[in-house]
């Protein structure tokens, strides 16, 4: 990563902010240069905070960027789930859509893959087989 | 939480030139899958599935809403699913969060639509809600087990040759991660994005890259890529 001038003003709805003030308080930015308005940003110093470019991507890259997790994939911290090969300590969360247990409580699983996807609580609930070796073709109701 | 190494600006640019060549073999690679897609056989689809929508019964056909091709997308929606009635499964709402402004899917004579076993008030209500405007029908039959999406989401692709339609081509897991961004959607239908630089079997429509992309509220009629 490479340091940023912080305090780079920009020009929001409410008026001029700094690059830092963009963060919105969180831990990372990504900001997209839409073609609109070429002006500069004017540079200003600050002693208070650091601020990091971690990745850039143009041109067709841009494709890719327009869904959530294409976005998360290009930020230093990356979708912050546990199967991903990251630095050791990086903040990851279990995230996926497995669980130990139905409504209400349902406790994830701490180990991927394992518990049920979503989609068998319906159909165990509505009494269907819990066969789900041959239960594929045969729960349609 | 130990960071990578922080250097200077040169040196920056330098370790992304390098990343940049990686970056590159992914979208050509990316583009290459994409083009054996395009490829691929096509399967009939031979029974007449029902399906629920805001106008009442809907068949397979009126799904395509008079476009070439059709992109169906499977949502956990109904009775037992978590958040129900509030939501829909977070996963699927999070897929439908991300779905790009259709208009330029339908200008590459393409519809998007969503499936799901709730009722049509439910998906009303839960779409007004979230702000999502995408048709979004009800499925009443085997249309789930049959495209494989009866116990996990995913992604259908279709065409249609007059009123017979085809399977051709099926995304799910983390191949739905993907999905909502308009090229992403294109990259995985029969005929792709149709322009002019693709690897694509001989008389697919295509047109120049460019020139027919719009404004949303600007294609009016604008007649999609004709072969």
């Amino acid at each position: 990563m490479v340091e940023v001038d912080a305090n780079l003003t920009l020009t929001g709805p409410h008026g001029p902010l700094t690059v830092l003030e963009a963060f919105e308080g969180r831990r990372q930015l990504i900001a997209y240069y839409f073609m609109w308005d070429p002006g500069r940003p004017a540079a200003e110093q600050c002693d208070r905070d650091r601020v990091f470019e971690t990745y850039w991507t143009t041109r067709r890259g841009v494709e890719a960027m327009d869904y959530s997790y294409a976005l998360m994939d290009l930020t230093v911290y990356g979708r912050q789930e546990s199967w991903e090969d990251s630095p050791p300590g990086w903040p990851q969360q279990c995230s996926n859509t497995r669980t130990n247990g139905g409504p209400p409580a349902w406790p994830p699983v701490s180990v991927w893959p394992g518990g049920r996807p979503i989609a068998q609580w319906s159909r165990l609930e509505a009494g269907h087989s819990d066969d789900l070796g041959a239960a594929r073709h045969s729960v349609q109701s | 939480m130990k960071t990578p190494p922080i250097v200077t600006q040169p040196e920056w640019e330098a370790a992304h030139q390098q990343l940049l060549v990686k970056e590159k073999e992914l979208t050509r690679a990316r583009d290459a899958l994409a083009a054996e897609r395009r490829r691929m056989p096509w399967l009939a689809v031979e029974k007449d599935y029902a399906f629920d929508g805001p106008e009442g019964k809907a068949s397979m056909l009126g799904l395509f809403e008079g476009r070439r091709q059709l992109i169906v997308y499977r949502a956990f929606f109904e009775p037992g699913v978590y958040g129900w009635p509030d939501h829909a499964c977070p996963g699927c709402s999070l897929v439908a969060d991300q779905v790009a402004h259709v208009a330029h899917l339908n200008a590459r004579d393409t519809t998007l639509a969503f499936v799901s076993r709730a009722p049509q008030p439910d998906i009303e209500r839960v779409k007004a809600r979230m702000g999502w405007s995408i048709p979004w029908y009800t499925m009443t039959d085997g249309f789930d087990a049959d495209f494989g999406v009866d116990e996990w989401h995913g992604t259908n692709a279709f065409i249609r040759d007059g009123g017979r339609v085809f399977r051709t081509y099926f995304v799910n897991n983390r191949g739905d991660e993907v999905m909502g961004g308009t090229w992403s959607y294109l990259d995985i239908t029969a005929l792709g994005r149709q322009e002019e630089w693709e690897d694509s079997p001989d008389g697919y429509p295509q047109t120049p890259p460019y020139g027919w992309w719009r404004w949303h509220d600007e294609y009016g009629d604008a007649e999609p890529s004709k072969s």
